[in-house]
C-alpha cells in the first residue's frame, strides 16, 4: 500500500497540507540556519522472534551513523566525486535517544514491543499497539522510528511532513538498521534510516518519482535531473536525461544506491530541511529553544 | 486460438533483479515470496479480466500501484501490455509457475 498516495486519497487535510508546505518552502528566501537542532528520538523495536528484538548496541550503532550523516562528518565523504564536493551540506541536526518520555519519566529512548505479526506491510500496522505494533510518542516532540520485520524485501518507508501525527515517523527493516547485530550487507551501514529521515524532513527522491522519465523533480535545483533510481553502486559518471558530463548524483542519500555508495545531502536539500523545521516541524525547534532562522 | 495462459500467471509479482542475467528475461517472484531486502522493487500484476497493474517504489518508498492498464494475448506465449501513460509492448512469456514468472522484453 502506498503511504503518500493513500494519505492523499483518505486524509482530507493532507493534500492541502502538502500544498501549503510546498508553497512555504518554495517562497522561503532566508540564509541557511546556523543553529544545531537536537532531535529527540524514540526507537520502537517491534519483534516476534528473538533476532528481531535487536540489541541496544544495534540501535546505538544507527545513531552513530545518523549523526555524522546529518553533520557532514561521515568518514566516506572523501568518496564524493570532486564536482559535487562544493555542494555537500551540513544539515546541523543532532539526533539523540530521548532521555525523558512523554510522561516526564526517565527513559532509554528504546521501546520494545512483542508482536504476533510475522512481518509488517507498509500499511502502518506497526505504528499502533492495536494492530500488533507500538503506539507513537507525540510526533511534535519526538522522531518516532519503528524497527521491525517487513514483508516483500522492503527496507523501510517514511511519511512526509503534513500527514497524521498518529503515523508520523519512519519504519525500517531490522536487517537494514544500524551497522551491527542483524544488519546485513549491502544495507548494513545505516543509510536506509538516513534516507527515510530525509523523507521525514520533506526530501524527495532525486530522480523525481516519475519512473524512468526526465520530467519529475525533487524541487531541489542543485541535484541534477535524472531518469530512474540508481541501484547498487554505479561508477562516476552515470549519465541520464542528457545530464552529462557529470551525470546522476548517485552518491546522494535520496537515490537508491547501496549504503556504501551514498554519502551526501546538498545545499539545496538543506534549504528544504530548514523550511520543514521552520514550518511543519517548527515544534522541534521551539522545544530546543531555537528560532527558525537562528 | 492461442493456447490458454497458465492460471498461475494471474497474481501480483515482484521483480527479483538479483536472479536476472544480462540479456535474459525479467524474473519475478510472487508477492509474499521471501525475497532479500532491496531498495525499490518494482512489480507487475496481471488479472484474468485483462487488467494490468504496475507496482513501483513510491515517493516515501512504500510500493505504489499504477492506475489500471490493460493486457491482451498476442499469439502463442506473447502478451501485449498497455500500461497507463506508456507505450504498448509485446512481451514473451518465458515461464509462469506457482513461484516463478519470466517475461522477456523486446
Amino acid at each position: 500500500m502506498l503511504v503518500h498516495r493513500r494519505l492523499l486519497d483518505t486524509d482530507p487535510g493532507y493534500p492541502d497540507a502538502c500544498a501549503d508546505i510546498e508553497n512555504f518552502t518554495y517562497w522561503r528566501r532566508v540564509p541557511a540556519r546556523q543553529a544545531v537542532v537536537p532531535i529527540p528520538v524514540v526507537v520502537h523495536v517491534v519483534w516476534q522472534t528473538g533476532s528481531q528484538n535487536i540489541s541496544d548496541a544495534q540501535v546505538h550503532s544507527q545513531l552513530a551513523v545518523l549523526n555524522p550523516d546529518f553533520r557532514a562528518t561521515n568518514p566516506d565523504l572523501d568518496r564524493v566525486p570532486e564536482v559535487w564536493r562544493p555542494l555537500v551540506a551540513d544539515a546541523r541536526l543532532e539526533f539523540a535517544l530521548a532521555t525523558v518520555d512523554p510522561a516526564g519519566e526517565p527513559t532509554t529512548g528504546i521501546v520494545r514491543a512483542r508482536t504476533a505479526v510475522p512481518a509488517f506491510d507498509s500499511d502502518d500496522a506497526v505504528k499502533s499497539a492495536a494492530t500488533g505494533g507500538s503506539d507513537p510518542w507525540p510526533a511534535d516532540r519526538y522522531l518516532n522510528i519503528w524497527v521491525c520485520e517487513l514483508a516483500g524485501g522492503l527496507l523501510g518507508y517514511a511519511q512526509f511532513p503534513g500527514g497524521p501525527p498518529a503515523t508520523d515517523g519512519v519504519v525500517v527493516l531490522h536487517r537494514g538498521f544500524g551497522t551491527t547485530g542483524t544488519a546485513t550487507a549491502p544495507f548494513d551501514r545505516g543509510r536506509t534510516t538516513t534516507h527515510e529521515v530525509g523523507h521525514w524532513l520533506n526530501l524527495r527522491h532525486i530522480w523525481g518519482d516519475d519512473g524512468d522519465g526526465c520530467h519529475g523533480s525533487d524541487f531541489v535545483a542543485d541535484t541534477p535531473n535524472q531518469a530512474g533510481p540508481n541501484l547498487g553502486c554505479p561508477t562516476f559518471p552515470s549519465v541520464s536525461c542528457e545530464n552529462g558530463p557529470d551525470g546522476d548524483m548517485f552518491v546522494n542519500y535520496l537515490d537508491y544506491t547501496d549504503d556504501a555508495c551514498m554519502m551526501m545531502f546538498t545545499t539545496g536539500q538543506l534549504a528544504r530541511i530548514d523550511a520543514t523545521l521552520a514550518g511543519p516541524r517548527a515544534s522541534l525547534l521551539s522545544m530546543a529553544g531555537v528560532t527558525p532562522d537562528g | 486460438m492461442a493456447e490458454p495462459l497458465p492460471p498461475a500467471l494471474f497474481r501480483r509479482w515482484v521483480r527479483a533483479r538479483e536472479e536476472e542475467e544480462a540479456g535474459g528475461p525479467r524474473v519475478y517472484r510472487p508477492s509474499g515470496y521471501p525475497l532479500p531486502p532491496a531498495r525499490g522493487r518494482d512489480g507487475i500484476e496481471l488479472r484474468a479480466d485483462g487488467t494490468l497493474l504496475e507496482w513501483t517504489a513510491g515517493p516515501v518508498d512504500a510500493p505504489v500501484r499504477s492506475a489500471p492498464g490493460r493486457w491482451t494475448g498476442a499469439g502463442p506465449a506473447r502478451l501485449r501490455l498497455f500500461p497507463v501513460g506508456g507505450e504498448a509492448t509485446v512481451v514473451e512469456l518465458v515461464a509462469a509457475t506457482d513461484d516463478l514468472l519470466q517475461l522477456r522484453w523486446p
